[in-house]
């Protein structure tokens, strides 16, 4: 078993970033920005270009120079990929998976993931100000393919120029939100952001269930970041908590 | 047979300690500054492959999943990667490579080698509703038109098979089910 939050505690020279997906695709420039950063890289406009949306098509084929073409569709997408595509995925509610996905999700899966979001050097949008105007860029500010275009005017009943990111994201937006490290800020920012999470839950009555859980981990910790483990099984059993990665 | 396995024994041993070795290459070139290594751990569906193809522009050299692939072999593997860049390019220095992989295909052992080679170090993650999503979509479409030809179910056929796809991986043992073991996606009902 290895706990980064130990190994890194061991190492100060050492510094994991977590990068959310979402974030990622829907604010290529600011997380890639903090990442090259992070990395002591160039991140000039040139460059940031260049890492956003000109990916060199030699980069890609190591994808498929790995896994052929043939053998996934996602691959497939990602290798004819020359950059990020918008986080336009539509998050399913929880109840719509099996009994014991869902329970693997709730128990598992979800803390980590909280987890990893209260990471001290979590890349992107620190503030809620910050993080509002990501969620609320709209679907139309992004390249949305026909097929794409069309199941989200068919899913919210409106076009895609009035749909946004948080919309489609309800449970990333509370677990950003509610993720936010609060330890230094005054009280009208704590009354925000608590302001926030009431809006999402009476925006997104389906998606409760989901917000209930993620304040009942938030509840359970005392900082952002602490001890996280990452559990590794070799033989395929589990053998310890927080084994979502 | 029993000098058979005898000899499989000899040459795993041998392949171990080339890897050692390797690996102990590697922690040189490192200190030295002649390499670099960004490492980037993720579960599927995350968006770590997007990541990775980003972060590849600005390294020298890419290596996608490499220690399923190369399991025994890894550090051997990342060492002939390194050099190859350097016969390219004698005056290279550092060599930058970046490894994506999926979390649970690293064993703890080598998480810890790859963090102790590694500059640069990423956990890529994802509202875990969209990922186990995805995953269920890509068993779904396994379950319908065999291993990973393409997503051609729509979303309803997706979610009409997702019981399905939630009993295949109790039972376990098929090959769609393999995604869904070690440490990332815990076999449902199995403790």
């Amino acid at each position: 078993m290895v706990s980064l939050d130990a190994y890194l505690k061991q190492h100060p020279e050492k510094q994991l970033t977590v990068v959310d997906g979402f974030l990622l695709r829907a604010d290529p420039y600011g997380v890639m920005a903090e990442v090259l950063k992070n990395m002591h890289a160039p991140h000039d406009d040139a460059t940031l270009d260049k890492v956003v949306r000109n990916w060199d098509p030699k980069t890609t084929r190591s994808i498929s120079d790995a896994i052929p073409v043939t053998g996934s569709a996602y691959i497939k997408k990602v290798t004819n990929s020359t950059g990020y595509t918008p986080p336009l995925d539509i998050t399913p509610p929880l109840d719509n998976f099996p009994p014991g996905i869902q329970e693997h999700l709730i128990e598992t899966v979800m803390p980590a993931f909280i987890d990893f979001l209260r990471w001290p050097h979590r890349a992107g949008p620190k503030t809620l100000e910050e993080l509002q105007t990501i969620l609320n860029k709209k679907c139309g500010e992004f390249s949305v393919k026909p097929e794409e275009q069309q199941e989200l005017e068919k899913t919210f009943g409106k076009k895609i120029a009035d749909i946004s990111l948080e919309e489609i994201n309800p449970v990333t937006a509370y677990a950003l939100v509610a993720s936010l490290d609060r330890n230094e800020l005054n009280d009208t920012s704590l009354q925000n952001i608590t302001q926030k999470l009431s809006q999402l839950r009476e925006q997104f009555p389906p998606h409760n269930k989901a917000f209930n859980i993620i304040d009942r981990i938030i509840s359970g910790h005392d900082k952002p970041g602490g001890d996280v483990t990452i559990t590794r099984i070799d033989d395929g059993h589990q053998k310890g908590k927080g084994a979502a990665i | 047979m029993r000098s058979l396995l005898f000899i499989r024994i000899i040459q795993k041993l041998i392949s171990d300690m080339a890897d050692t070795e390797a690996y102990e290459e590697l922690k040189k070139l490192v200190k030295n500054g002649d390499l670099s290594i960004t490492y980037i751990d993720a579960p599927p569906r995350t968006a770590s492959s997007p990541f990775y193809a980003s972060l590849a522009n600005v390294h020298d050299v890419g290596l996608y999943e490499p220690l399923l692939e190369h399991s025994g072999k890894e550090f051997t593997y990342i060492l002939e990667k390194f050099e190859e860049a350097k016969e390219k390019d004698a005056g290279k220095k550092p060599v930058k490579i970046v490894i994506k992989e999926i979390a649970k295909h690293v064993s703890s052992d080598n998480l810890e080698k790859i963090m102790s080679l590694a500059d640069n170090f990423f956990v890529v993650m994802r509202d875990p509703h969209l990922q186990l999503e995805s995953l269920v979509r890509r068993w779904a479409n396994d379950l319908a038109f065999g291993t990973k030809v393409a997503d051609h179910l729509s979303k309803e056929e997706v979610w009409e098979r997702a019981e399905q796809v939630e009993q295949l991986l109790k039972n376990g043992g098929m090959r769609v089910a393999r995604e869904s073991r070690g440490d990332f996606l815990k076999p449902v009902g199995e403790v």
